[in-house]
């Protein structure tokens, strides 16, 4: 694989970014700031209390500056952040949320595989507390109300989105404020990694143009007790700021949650108080951004549902668990991806626009810095059926017996062998060439092809069993030297083929297959 | 040809002597030889039979009898012969099925993906099928045709 960045070009392509208006800066008025400094990414988080007193509200905010030197780089994130923090009601919450050690995430990385195939398993091992071993975050310092992280580690945390995700099953049965930080710094990495799949190619030192746009500093999510809460603080956000809310549009309803019920599945309705009703993104740019979370529920307890809607179209992915927070695994939902406009059909289209999706990829390597990331690097390795060319796709009558799944049970049984039946009897009962074989020589091994032979009308012809050998094994000079491909020149064929012979006004050509020989002796074989 | 031991197949393995192996008497499906063990007992018995190995292609076989001349194709395990006269080919055939398990397909009207029309002055060769059969494989039977396959209205960055 040839990328464009190992032939040199580091420009990104504009073919690949679906939006080539997000990279404008100028439609963000936070960006306007002429400070050149290093701009850390702070990712913050503050509980709000809204009248009863309880912490309810969640604010998170990603800021990101750019690395030393750049000269677009744009206003002190905290300043962003408190800004933010000013306008919705209540102050800060206390506590902040700590993010996991560096080792812990490594080794939530590599457990990652485990995980992978079954989401919705807790992780074995992680049931104590996360705050026990804050001691221990060499990478990032934490303030009061929460984590700076070195713009150096930037790619690393990006990198380590999943490791995140299994962290969050271990630190979610805490619930509470800490839970909903880490929550919101899962959305936000997750969607830094969506961004990374349009294909935007990150800053390098030798670009000329360098990107003026910082990725994801305007994108906000808000989490809110109360769809009257949610709009008012959109509401006092979009006074001060460029804002577009991104999950929601403001129907004739009002509220924008309001039909967040319906988003739901019935189980989340019949609970009488939903504790975070709603879930939204904003962004402060005019182009979409966070574009498909849609929503969190919970009842009463510190379970959560995150799910993605393209996975929350069924009833029973809603259904509230017990006592592990659900998340959908990003590699399942690249497989699983299909928007949910069918499960209401009756409601009206409450999206602005349908979203761009753009699948989840994160790469094995923890150290892998290129933005590119392949199916394959990701783990994936569900072909792609679209893809798949091969020409066997001869399917078996609905009442054929189907292919067997035990070679020992079909071939040594009597019954078996006279159903699938070889073209010939391969191996004679009484063998008369055995023979030890000389040292270090190669034997092939090989396994047996169950197939049906459909007739030319769909039937079914015969049940063909086929020994065939492993080929791939044979090395190379050492168990044979040249190859030989019984292949016709194509010039060959249209030299022949279209020229009547001479003499023959109407030259009478044949073609003929040649079947698996009937005779067993000599060197022939099918 | 090099000699090929093989281990004794699922289900037949001998009890008696599990650990021994088997000596390849002839190529079996699935080896690096069998291409050209399968030429060889082809082009050995064509051979026998008065067919000559064209120096353009090893896999055409021409028959030269005085006026009968005869053009055999050899596709893996397709045959195409062309002979000047109806007899003549009906006799290559029976030869031929009489050392191999063949079937008869008649006349030739597909070969390889390709799909031969009569025509007064010679036949024509389209790949109309073989395209289609592509398409229907990758699911793009129903996409529009596109002479460039490529976005237009592109900013003009050069890649």
């Amino acid at each position: 694989m040839v990328t464009r960045r190992s032939v040199g070009v580091l420009r990104p392509s504009t073919g690949w970014c679906s939006r080539p208006t997000l990279l404008q800066i100028p439609t963000c008025p936070l960006l306007r700031s002429r400070r050149s400094r290093r701009s850390p990414l702070v990712l913050r988080h503050g509980g709000v209390h809204d009248p009863a007193g309880q912490p309810h509200l969640g604010l998170g905010a990603v800021s990101l500056g750019h690395q030393r030197g750049h000269r677009q780089v744009d206003f002190p994130p905290q300043v962003h952040v408190r800004r933010l923090a000013g306008l919705v009601e209540g102050p800060l919450g206390p506590s902040g949320f700590h993010l996991a050690p560096w080792s812990g995430l490594r080794r939530d990385l590599q457990s990652r595989r485990q995980v992978r195939n079954r989401s919705d398993r807790p992780l074995p091992g992680l049931d104590g507390p996360l705050a026990g071993r804050q001691e221990c975050l060499p990478p990032w310092h934490s303030n009061q109300d929460g984590v700076l992280l070195p713009a150096r580690r930037l790619r690393q945390l990006r990198l380590l989105g999943s490791g995140l995700q299994a962290e969050l099953l271990h630190v979610w049965p805490q619930g509470g404020t800490t839970g909903l930080a880490q929550l919101l710094h899962l959305l936000l990495g997750l969607t830094r990694l969506r961004r990374g799949q349009v294909g935007h190619v990150p800053i390098h030192p030798s670009t000329q143009r360098r990107h003026r746009l910082p990725l994801y500093v305007d994108d906000i999510v808000l989490v809110t007790p109360s769809a009257a809460l949610l709009q008012h603080n959109i509401a006092a956000l979009q006074r001060e700021f460029t804002m577009k809310d991104l999950s929601l549009s403001t129907n004739s309803s009002g509220s924008p949650w309001s039909n967040a019920p319906r988003a739901s599945s019935s189980t989340s309705a019949n609970t009488p108080s939903t504790f975070w009703s709603g879930l939204t993104c904003l962004t402060t740019s005019l182009a979409p951004r966070l574009s498909t979370l849609r929503r969190i529920s919970d009842n009463d307890g510190p379970v959560y549902h995150c799910r993605w809607q393209a996975t929350a179209s069924t009833p029973a992915d809603l259904a509230p668990s017990t006592s592990v927070a659900c998340f959908t695994d990003p590699g399942l939902i690249y497989h699983h991806h299909e928007w949910d406009s069918s499960s209401a059909p009756d409601a009206p289209p409450t999206r602005i626009e349908p979203p761009v999706y753009h699948p989840i990829a994160i790469h094995c390597d923890p150290v892998h810095v290129h933005p590119m990331v392949t199916r394959h690097t990701a783990g994936f390795l569900c072909p792609v059926d679209r893809l798949i060319l091969v020409a066997n796709t001869t399917t078996a009558p609905p009442d054929a017996s189907p292919v067997p799944s035990s070679v020992r049970a079909t071939i040594a049984d009597p019954t078996g062998v006279m159903l699938w039946r070889s073209t010939r009897p391969y191996w004679p009962t009484t063998p008369r060439t055995w023979c030890r074989c000389p040292l270090g020589t190669k034997v092939v091994t090989g396994k047996w092809i169950f197939r049906h032979k459909i007739t030319s009308d769909g039937s079914l012809d015969r049940y063909k069993a086929h020994w065939v050998f492993w080929g791939f094994t044979q090395r190379p000079v050492v168990d044979y030297d040249e190859t030989f491909s019984p292949v016709v020149k194509f010039a060959t064929v249209r030299a022949v083929l279209p020229r009547p012979l001479p003499g023959l006004g109407d030259p009478s050509a044949s073609c003929q297959e040649c079947l698996p020989p009937r005779q067993s002796d000599g060197d022939c074989l099918l | 040809m090099e000699t090929v031991f093989c281990s004794q197949p699922t289900g037949f393995v001998d009890a008696a002597r599990p650990d021994l192996v088997c000596r390849m008497n002839r190529s079996l499906y699935g080896l690096k030889q069998t291409p050209q063990a399968w030429y060889n007992r082809f082009a050995s018995y064509l051979a026998s039979i008065g067919f000559v190995e064209a120096k353009l292609d090893t896999f055409l076989f021409i028959y030269r009898r005085g006026e009968d001349t005869e053009y055999l194709l050899l596709y893996v395990d397709d045959i195409v012969l062309t002979a000047f006269t109806a007899d003549l080919l009906r006799r290559t055939i029976v030869a031929l099925q009489r050392e191999f398990a063949m079937k008869d397909l008649g006349p030739l009207h597909h070969f390889s993906g390709i799909t031969t029309e009569r025509r007064p002055q010679g036949s024509l060769l389209p790949q109309r099928q073989y395209a289609i059969d592509i398409l229907e494989r990758a699911g793009m039977s129903d996409c529009k045709p596109c002479s460039t396959p490529v976005e237009c209205r592109h900013s003009g960055e050069a890649l």
